[in-house]
């Protein structure tokens, strides 16, 4: 199964594997603050100057606090949670997913020691103060393009 | 069960089928079980080591095979025989094709009336004592004074053949062997199962437009090497996932 797993793995050029492996210094690990952006189709990827379409732009992005990994070979997925205007979303995301354009740490969760974080939904505490990260990310990210 | 992406992007579980070694053992002309022009053909899979009987041993070195675990009849017409000892690899499935998949489901034991027939049971409370999950009542009174045949009841429920019908093949692994079907598969992991063209699709509705006809009896040794590793069904369509414009 672990080969069939290896063929079956998105083949784009980043590092989500090493990223989601069981262990390693910098793998995600629950309680981490993560920023993930998303293709809104295959047809984005493909014809990136489309302007007859009535789709703005070609990616999302969510950011949120990473409350599960579930590691299942090809379907390996994690849980980011966010409170938006006041309304708590969760999203899943399957890493080998072709609409995954790219998986970014904002920052490491500390003092976390679950596997799995679902008592956030209750006892959110001071955990999601993200907004700041995301901007900070945004405006490290337009420096960088402008140089 | 697994999981591929195809090439828009959308989800299909897949269940993982492997053809261990699949060849031709025997072939067996006019049958007594087999209608007239069909040719019973048997087939033996997945190589193995363990103790065999003589006669077992025998019928194999005749075929000029290794000792296969499981061997299947399939009944086909006189064009579609294989000589003996012919591997069947995984590109005799065409990506895009209807298969039925056969296997004995899992067991479960003694079952319940609930679990077997879905029957509802008595309620939880409200005065019903020691029978919340029984069947009640089995029949009418002294007219007809007996209890059916074939009344619904507690039993063996599982480890019987079963049939999913229609499942789409949506990828292939030459070198592995592999077939990648969309769907679920009765029966547990590692258990052997019998794969057939859709019965309920029959000529050109089995088959993608673009590869009719399929390989036929089974696909040539030449083409299989020359193939590439992974051949994926193909889905065509909008994107569904760009909105439609009004």
């Amino acid at each position: 199964m672990e080969v069939i797993t290896y063929e079956n793995r998105n083949k784009a050029p980043d590092d989500r594997f090493q990223l989601f492996a069981k262990r390693g210094k910098d793998r995600v690990k629950t309680g981490d603050v993560l920023l993930v952006e998303t293709y809104t189709s295959m047809s984005s990827i493909k014809n990136p100057s489309d302007n007859s379409s009535s789709i703005k732009s070609g990616t999302t992005a969510f950011a949120g606090i990473c409350i599960s990994i579930r590691r299942r070979g090809v379907n390996t997925n994690f849980t980011l949670r966010n409170i938006i205007l006041k309304v708590g979303v969760e999203q899943r995301f399957f890493i080998n997913s072709p609409l995954i354009k790219s998986i970014q740490i904002l920052s490491r969760g500390e003092g976390y020691r679950r596997a799995k974080l679902f008592y956030l939904r209750d006892q959110p505490g001071k955990a999601f103060q993200i907004g700041g990260l995301v901007r900070k990310e945004r405006e490290r990210k337009a420096a960088a393009a402008s140089k | 069960m697994s999981a591929l992406w195809d090439e828009w992007g959308v989800r299909h579980p897949v269940t993982i089928l492997q053809l261990e070694r699949v060849q031709v053992v025997q072939i067996k002309q006019n049958q007594k079980n087999v209608r007239p022009p069909l040719v019973a053909v048997q087939i033996g899979c997945t190589e193995e080591k363990n103790q065999f009987t003589k006669p077992l041993l025998g019928h194999f070195k005749n075929a000029g095979v290794n000792p296969k675990a499981k061997l299947l009849e399939f009944h086909v017409t006189p064009d579609a025989v294989l000589p003996v000892g012919t591997e069947i690899k995984a590109a005799h499935f065409v990506p895009g094709q209807y298969v039925d998949v056969t296997a004995p489901s899992i067991g479960k034991g003694f079952a319940g009336v609930m679990k077997r027939w879905n029957f509802k049971g008595l309620p939880a409370s409200h005065g019903t004592s020691l029978a919340h999950r029984s069947a009640g009542s089995t029949g009418q009174n002294q007219d007809p004074g007996k209890v059916f045949k074939g009344k619904k009841m507690a039993g063996r429920l599982g480890g019987s053949s079963a049939t999913v019908l229609n499942l789409k093949v949506l990828k292939i692994d030459n070198v592995l062997n592999l077939i990648y079907v969309k769907g679920g598969v009765p029966g547990f992991d590692d258990q052997f199962v019998r794969i057939r063209d859709a019965i309920k699709k029959p000529g050109e509705k089995c088959f993608p437009s673009d590869c009719i006809p399929p390989p036929f009896p089974t696909i040539d040794l030449e083409i299989v090497n020359n193939m590439p590793r992974e051949l994926m069904a193909k889905t065509g369509g909008i994107d569904p996932f760009v909105p439609k414009e009004v």
